[in-house]
């Protein structure tokens, strides 16, 4: 069953389309990912499917109401954390959630929320002197006291340390096995193939490929990759050409350099192996969203990001 | 009703935590009281009718702490929270706007009538003024210029673009709010013109009532100031509320 549902969305700011015809479903119970550059409309949508904006065109339904005229009712069901958002400087952790917790009828316990989040220790922490990724929690926090249905996170992890971030992806596979569908956002490649069961792509307002990891790997990230360094250095053609997983081998300077697909390196390797070969160094790289990325808008999605 | 307490409980903690806005509105016109009673004392001066300074004065000076909340504390509180996003991430749950309004107003109301209650408490125990019979009479012209006020910074906080446009078109219009109140600059000294356009001033007529109000006239001989005071609070209070409602509606 699909939870939310957008057909043809346009989002425009006068002459910019933010968002420019884009349709997709995520399905109940899955992580879903949108992924893309800063600026490519990640945030506008979800900020259309959380009821703070309105597409300009198109339709969005979450749970099969309207965000923008039922809010209200929607506030009961999905949980929020934006990627800018504030709270009352001042006020201590406990007294936020405490506050939050009486705009519901049967919240969550929040002691049981900061628990679970690792942040049992900052109860009377204000909120203005919290960590960066403190901070994330307690919205995460905020975001689940209801137990909502669908869970909206926005560039949850930017700005966060790796250690945080780890932990962070944790609370997400987390929220997941509460039994809540996930919808998030990230400019992070890594971030999506560890945690997203589908992925769409967003380029320019666009949704230029979407599918689970893997398949969109298989279909747009072209082979995998390994370069070896053999003791010794064979004569003449090692002969993985007859292999069938392997796609081209070539030698670049004294490594041979072989891509392939699937179980290419075992096969290679048995063959090279055959022949008395003995490798001395072997690096692999598989290609990854980021090669889905390249591969699709010709741009690499990190050199755009910094400018 | 829950949400409405919980509210005013968070927003009377964030307040009472900011020490720069509790010490204007708490402090600064009792603070201002001692200065100027310091300086001019308050023996009896024919100037005052036979009254010391700070007997004839006292009662004004809770306009400052009218002016100080209603221009400059309420809107730029107001403001924060819409520009930092937490009116933003408050609108994602099922809390009603209204509740947030009022526990705001409430809180800035009790606040600033505590600031007037220490001006006033200053002068009694400072420097020996007598409070009048008519005290009662007073408290509630104070309360109502309070809510006039408030209704006034609603509209401001719905008109100002980011806090810094409201520090500093608040500072002005606080200037010009206390100088025009006439508490403070010997009238005599002004040309008629100037008085009669500090008569249209807000603090001026609420000077006006609650002066009339300590000196023991009637009510009713107060019907220009208090004309102003309801009709500031009403007219602000629909334009603010209509201001604050398109504040939190998404944007079409």
């Amino acid at each position: 069953m699909a939870v939310v549902e957008c057909r043809d969305v346009v989002r425009r700011f006068g002459e910019l389309a933010a968002l420019d015809g884009v349709s997709f479903d995520v399905r109940e119970g899955e992580i879903f990912g949108l992924i893309g550059p800063n600026g490519a409309g990640k945030t506008t949508l979800l900020s259309c499917a959380e009821g703070l904006d309105r597409q300009t065109s198109g339709s969005i339904s979450v749970f099969g109401l309207d965000p923008a005229a039922d809010r209200e009712r929607l506030a009961l069901r999905i949980g929020v954390q934006l990627q800018t958002a504030a709270l009352p400087p001042r006020l201590t952790v406990a007294e936020v959630l405490t506050l939050f917790s009486s705009f519901y009828a049967s919240p969550v316990p929040w002691t049981d929320l900061l628990e679970t989040l690792g942040i049992a220790g900052k109860a009377r922490t204000r909120v203005d002197r919290l960590s960066g990724g403190e901070r994330q929690r307690v919205f995460i926090a905020l975001a689940l006291l209801h137990d909502p249905e669908v869970v909206f996170l926005d560039e949850l992890t930017t700005g966060l340390d790796p250690h945080a971030r780890l932990a962070m992806w944790e609370v997400v596979e987390s929220i997941r096995e509460r039994g809540a569908t996930v919808v998030l956002t990230t400019h992070y490649m890594e971030e999506a193939e560890r945690l997203c069961d589908r992925v769409g792509i967003i380029d320019h307002g666009r949704i230029i490929a979407l599918d689970t990891v893997p398949a969109l790997i298989r279909e747009h990230a072209g082979d995998a990759k390994a370069r070896i360094l053999f003791e010794q250095r064979p004569d003449g053609d090692p002969g993985l050409g007859a292999v069938a997983s392997v796609t081209s081998a070539h030698w670049e300077g004294n490594r041979l350099v072989v891509q392939g697909r699937g179980g290419f390196l075992q096969d290679a390797l048995a063959v090279l192996g055959a022949q008395g070969q003995r490798v001395a160094d072997l690096r692999a790289t598989s290609p990854g969203l980021e090669d889905v990325f390249l591969s699709l808008t010709g741009r690499e999605m990190r050199t755009e990001e910094e400018s | 009703m829950r949400q409405y307490r919980a509210l005013v409980v968070a927003s009377s903690l964030n307040r009472l935590r900011e020490p720069v806005g509790l010490f204007f509105s708490l402090f600064f016109a009792p603070l201002l009281v001692v200065i100027l009673g310091a300086i001019f004392g308050n023996d009896p001066n024919p100037q005052y009718g036979g009254l010391g300074y700070v007997d004839a004065t006292l009662p004004a000076f809770t306009s400052v702490v009218l002016a100080i909340v209603g221009v400059m504390l309420l809107p730029i509180n107001q403001v924060e929270y819409r520009e930092t996003g937490a009116l933003r991430r408050l609108t994602l749950t099922p809390m009603r706007p209204v509740a947030f309004l009022a526990a705001d107003l409430t809180v800035a109301f009790v606040i600033g009538f505590a600031g007037m209650l220490v001006a006033l408490a200053v002068g009694v125990v400072g420097f020996g003024v007598e409070l009048p019979d008519s005290i009662g009479l007073v408290l509630l012209a104070a309360a109502l210029g309070l809510a006039a006020f408030l209704a006034l910074g609603t509209t401001l906080a719905g008109l100002y673009p980011s806090t810094g446009a409201a520090t500093g078109v608040g500072n002005v219009l606080l200037i010009i709010l206390m100088m025009s109140s006439g508490a403070f600059v010997p009238l005599d000294v002004l040309s008629e013109g100037v008085r009669r356009v500090f008569d249209l001033s807000p603090t001026r007529q609420f000077v006006l009532l609650v002066d009339g109000l300590w000196a023991g006239d009637p009510w009713s001989d107060q019907l220009v100031p208090t004309v102003v005071m309801v009709g500031m609070g009403v007219v602000f209070g629909i334009l603010g509320a209509m201001l604050f409602r398109r504040a939190m509606r998404v944007r079409p």
